[in-house]
Parts: C-alpha cells; structure tokens; sequence
C-alpha cells in the first residue's frame, strides 16, 4: 500500500458541557470526551468510513482532520505534515464537506466557484467548473442565486466548492445526508470516480448500506473509541454490515448505555 | 493579500448589492436631514413675527421711547390704554382673551423719577464720594447722600432713590405674546444699560461681532460629540453586530475556516470590510447633521468652519468608526446567536452614551491622559473641534490611541478567529 495520505494517531478531543447540554445528555459531567485514543489511516486511492452511532465522535474527528479543531491530545497528518503546526498546508490539500457548513444565500454558484478559487491561491479553472458543474446538473443554474436553489442542489454545490481545489484528500461527513436517491447516487459514483482518480477519502456516515456500497476499510466508533478497523471484507466476512456493527457495538458501548 | 482582498470584495458586494443594507446606510442621514430641516423649519414659524399683526397697550409711555415698542420687522399696533379709558382688569383680560399681545404699563410721572434716579447714581458715582474713593478714608457716609435715611455709618454705599418702574404682562402660552416681551425686555434693559453705565465697552462703530461666531459655535460644541458618537455607534452596529454572529449562524464561517487562509487575515478583512458601510453611513450621518444645522440653529452656517475643521472632523469620524466597527465586530464574534450580538450592542450603546454624556460634566480641562479613554477622547475632541478651540495635542492623543485600540481589537479577532469554542461553541 502507498505511503497514508491522512495518519490519525491517538487523537483526543474532549468539550465542556454548558449545563444546558448537561440537561440533554442527561450526564452529570462538565466534560465530555468526545474522542479517546482514535488511531487510523487513509491512503490515496482508497475510501475510508467512520461508522457510528450519533454522538459516537465522528464528526469531531472529521473537524480536528480538517483543522477546524485542535486535537487535545495525539495529532492528524496530511500528506506527511502535522495538521496543527501547518493548518494551511492541511487545508490546501484537503477539501472537507459537511452539512455545518453552508455557502452564502445571496451569491450564486458562478460566483462562489470564483470566490472560493481566490481564497484557495488560485485563478478560476473553467474546465474544471464547467465539468463539475456540468456533472452535478449546476450548470442550469450558474447564476441562480443559493437562496433560490432546492436543497439537493444547495448540497451538490457545496460538494463542488469544497473540491474546487482539487484536493488530495477528501473529508465528507455524511455525505448524502438529506438528499433525494438521484442525487445521493449522483455523490456516491463521484466518490467512485475521485478514489479512482488516487484520491484519499474519508467519510462518515451511519448509513451501513453507504459504507457497505463505498469503503475499502470501515472503522467503527463507539463512544469516541475505535472498536473496530478493518478492511472491509475481512470485518464483514460473509454477514452483514449491521449485523457486524450491532455485535461491536453491544460488547464496546459503555454499560450505561 | 489577495485572499484578503477577495474577502471584502465578496464582503462589499453583498452590502451594495443589499437594497436593504443599502438604505440602511443612508436612511439615517437623510432622516437626520430631514427631521432637523422640519424642526428647524417649525421652529421658525413659531418665532417669525413678522406676518402677525400685534395690538400692545401702554400706560403712561415716555414718547421718545415709543420706537422701542414698534421693533423693526413686526406690525405693532401701540394703543394708549388711558385715552381708551381702559383700567389693567380690563387690558390684562384682552390679554388673557388674545385680543391685545402685550401691556407695557410705565410708572406715573417715570420720566421725572427717572430723572431724580440717574441724579442720585451721578451723585453716588461722583470723584468726592467717600466710600468709592479709597484714596480719600478721611470722608463721612454724611458726605454722600446725607438725604438717604437708609444709609449706615459702617461706610455701605448709599442706595439709590427708588427705580422708576416698567411692567410688561404678556401670556407666555402665546408665541407672539412671547416673543413681544422678549424684544421689549431686551430693548428696555439695554436702555437702562446706557443710562447707568459709567463707560462703554466696544462703543463706536466698530464691528466687535466676534461674539456671534463663538456663541453658535458653543451651541454646536455642546450637543455635538454625543449626537455624533450615538450616529457613529449606530452606524457601525447596524451591520457590524449582527456580522459574524450572523455568520456563524448561518454556517458560512465555518466554510470560511475551512479555506487556507490565515485567522489574522480574515479579521483584517472583516474589520475592513465591515467599516467601509459603517463609515459611509457615518458619514451621511454626519453631513446631514451639518446640513440641517443652518435651519435649525439660526445664525449657524457651515462656513463657520474652516477646511482644517472639517478635515480634523472627518479624521476623527474615520478613525472614531472604525474604532467602533472593530469592537462590534468583536462583540459579534463573541455572541453565539445574532439576537445576543444585537442584545450585547445595544447594552454597549448605553454605556457609550454614559462616556459620550461625561465629556459634558467632565473638567474643561481635561488632561491629555484622558484623551487615552474610548470614546471619551472622541468626544471631547469634537467638542473643541466645534468650538473652535482646536487641540492639535489632544486631537493626536486621541486618534494615536483609536488607532491603537483598533489595532488591539483587530489582534483580538484574530485570536477570538482561532479559538474554536468562540467559532464552534453551542
């Protein structure tokens, strides 16, 4: 196998609870250690899943991979350089979608294609626009305004701006999260395409027929451990990926739960 | 930079493209054009006089003194209450009922108490009376004004023989009422002014009109910094507070985050991006404010200030706004929601208002450590500003230290920018 795109070593990630958000996780903690030791690679040319129940800490992974936050403890590397110290490095080889993020309503995708361009160093690629664009149906609406666009297509232009950069390394937190089947296929073969294209990708997802469907490797997360990391074949062997995950899961998930 | 400067293109694109940012920027402006000119205008119909005619009654009026009553620009109707055989009942119920404007009732015989008066001030006044000519200690209290049984041995200046009266009734609820009495008031004190003078201050027809500058001057000076300073907060708050507040509502800071571009380089942007409009809009502000001046204070122009004002005035509303930007815009980073933003803003407008309020009570002369304080130093500098009373020292302490703040609130997005809690915390 290539040398990891992406190295996860015991990462760490803990939160302080407002009592607010004491009162809904029914915990009397004040801290919450979302990620506990998480270790793991990706390599170009592969997909790799996160595979969860929610709250198991997959997005806060998928944030402290893409440097939106600071590991507490261990460390991320992109493409060999440490994510904390070069945070930039990180982000200009990375393109990460998730639903948090959103694009401005005002502008219209012709627009923010440019604009996100610019904020990556680069001139705009007209090929590149018109082949994504072209690809994910957003071409029709190149100057519609965000505002006025469907939510599947609000999502597929998300995909777009996050890859207008053509990264190396690919981070997608549930990435076909709300979207209509003819989009979500629309997403999954264009993660096809970009493994096949060498490109490291993450995702996180608890949909099992998605990890099924696209990753080489899944590791599954419960409570902020890794319980299991595998390729997929050999975690799966001849059952079902739920079936998997629910026995990992009932021997990993704290008693309490 | 050119992510930077890709930042607030896209930031300034927005806002001018926005109908509603837009005429949030120069509504306040023209409102503030608009309602002073009413009011201004208002109050000028109110205090025109010369459209009205006005009935006054008199009693006992000296004839050289007539002209006092018939002023220059008002239609004075004198009438001579004892030749229409009307007692004061019945003129101060003409008064009451509007039909008469003002009666001006003089003491019988006034002219010869007037003169018995001035005799008895020329007396008191005179080189031989003892008690005003200290080179002379050996002189009696007799000596002066032996007639007067009021006077003390103890060396008291002898009083004056009884003031000849006027008595002027008007009805201050009737403007006209009103305004008659003020112009006789006056012109009768300034009477009495040059017959008891004993010298005179700027006689001759020399133009000493430098007075007339100063005082509408002074009256700018006074209301001016707190206006502006409340008209520069909000202009600044109208889009700042509800900025990145608003941004990370939304989700669109995030996705901005997520970008290779460094937190410092993002605040800057911001902060830059953010003044453009809040500076226009301090601007129209501003000049609205001036231009409304002329209507509502008469006797104020905008020529009372030279360029050297004007441009110390624009400097210090630049630097003043930006100054508040960057602290909005701080405010806004720090609010999770933009209903707090708002809610944190408008708690800091009270409280820039208390600052803007001290420079009112504060010591004229404040030392130039003071023009170290937020807002107060602002304040401050354009009260001298508008007075005409220029402090290049304390008008260079003043935007030194703005600039600094700005530079500290600028720092402290950066940082607030890459503090994960402050941008992701729920």
């Amino acid at each position: 196998m290539n040398q990891a795109a992406v190295v996860c070593k015991d990462l760490e990630k803990s939160f302080r609870l407002s009592k607010k958000q004491q009162k809904i996780e029914k915990t009397p903690d004040r801290v919450k250690r979302a990620v506990r030791g998480l270790s793991f690679e990706a390599y170009p040319g592969e997909i790799f899943g996160l595979l969860g129940s929610n709250g198991a800490g997959k997005t806060t992974t998928l944030r402290m991979i893409a440097t939106l936050i600071k590991p507490d403890g261990g460390s991320v590397e992109i493409l060999g350089k440490d994510a904390v110290a070069f945070p930039d490095f990180a982000r200009s080889n990375l393109g990460f979608l998730t639903s948090e993020l959103k694009l401005e309503d005002y502008f219209t995708p012709n627009y923010l294609y440019r604009y996100f361009s610019e904020l990556h160093g680069l001139d705009e690629n007209a090929d590149r626009k018109r082949m994504l664009f072209e690809k994910f149906g957003i071409d029709k609406f190149a100057e519609v305004r965000v505002a006025d666009l469907s939510t599947g297509m609000k999502q597929k232009l998300s995909l777009v701006i996050s890859l207008v950069h053509d990264p190396a390394v690919i981070v997608f937190d549930e990435p076909t999260n709300g979207l209509d089947v003819i989009t979500a296929k629309a997403v999954t073969d264009y993660l096809g395409e970009l493994k096949n294209e060498g490109k490291a990708i993450i995702i996180s997802t608890h949909i099992f027929s998605l990890a099924e469907k696209l990753c080489d490797r899944i590791g599954i997360i419960v409570d902020g451990r890794m319980a299991a990391l595998s390729d997929k074949q050999t975690l799966v062997g001849d059952r079902s990926l739920e079936d998997v995950f629910f026995d990992i899961y009932s021997m990993a998930a704290p008693a309490e739960t | 930079m050119k992510k930077i400067a890709a930042i607030i293109k896209k930031d300034l694109k927005r806002y001018f493209n926005d109908p509603r940012i837009l005429v949030s920027l120069f509504l306040p402006g023209i409102i503030i054009f608009v309602i002073y000119s009413i009011i201004g205008g208002i109050i000028g119909d109110m205090t025109d006089l010369s459209d009205e005619e006005y009935t006054v009654y008199t009693l006992n009026l000296p004839e050289p003194l007539a002209s006092l009553f018939t002023p220059e620009g008002m239609n004075v109707h004198l009438v001579d209450a004892a030749e229409r055989g009307l007692g004061d009942e019945a003129v101060l119920e003409e008064i009451h009922e509007g039909k008469v404007s003002v009666y001006v009732k003089f003491d019988e015989n006034f002219k010869e108490n007037l003169n018995l008066w001035l005799l008895g001030q020329l007396a008191q006044n005179s080189p031989t009376d003892g008690a005003q000519t200290p080179t002379d200690p050996s002189q009696t209290p007799a000596d002066n004004t032996p007639q007067d049984p009021a006077d003390e041995p103890s060396g008291q200046p002898t009083p004056a023989p009884a003031v000849p009266q006027v008595k002027i009734y008007y009805d201050s609820s009737d403007v006209g009422s009103l305004a008659l009495y003020n112009v006789y008031a006056s012109a009768l004190d300034a009477l009495e002014d040059g017959l008891s003078n004993l010298f005179d201050v700027n006689g001759g027809n020399e133009t000493f009109d430098l007075a007339e500058v100063e005082t509408a001057a002074d009256i700018m000076s006074a209301f001016m910094p707190m206006i502006m300073i409340v008209f520069l907060w909000s202009g600044a708050m109208m889009i700042s507070a509800e900025s990145i507040a608003g941004e990370k509502e939304r989700g669109t800071m995030a996705t901005l985050l997520a970008t290779p571009i460094q937190r410092s380089h993002i605040a800057l942007a911001k902060a830059v991006s953010l003044s453009v409009p809040a500076l226009i809009s301090s601007m129209c502000s501003f000049a609205g404010l001036m231009l409304s001046l002329p209507g509502l204070m008469p006797g104020v122009t905008l020529a009372h200030y030279g360029f050297g004002e004007y441009a110390a005035l624009f400097l210090l509303n630049a630097v003043t706004t930006v100054m508040f930007t960057v602290i909005l815009t701080v405010v806004s980073t720090l609010s999770r929601s933009v209903k707090e933003a708002s809610g944190y803003s408008s708690a800091l407008m009270v409280g820039i208002m208390v600052v803007g309020m001290a420079n009112s009570i504060a010591p004229e002369t404040a030392s130039p450590a003071a023009f170290l304080i937020p807002v107060f130093g602002a304040g401050r500098c354009y009260s001298q500003i508008m007075s005409l009373s220029f402090n290049p020292l304390s008008f260079a302490i003043t935007i030194a230290a703005s600039l600094f703040y700005i530079a500290v609130g600028v720092f402290a997005l950066s940082r607030l920018f890459s503090n994960e809690r402050v941008m992701f915390g729920k």
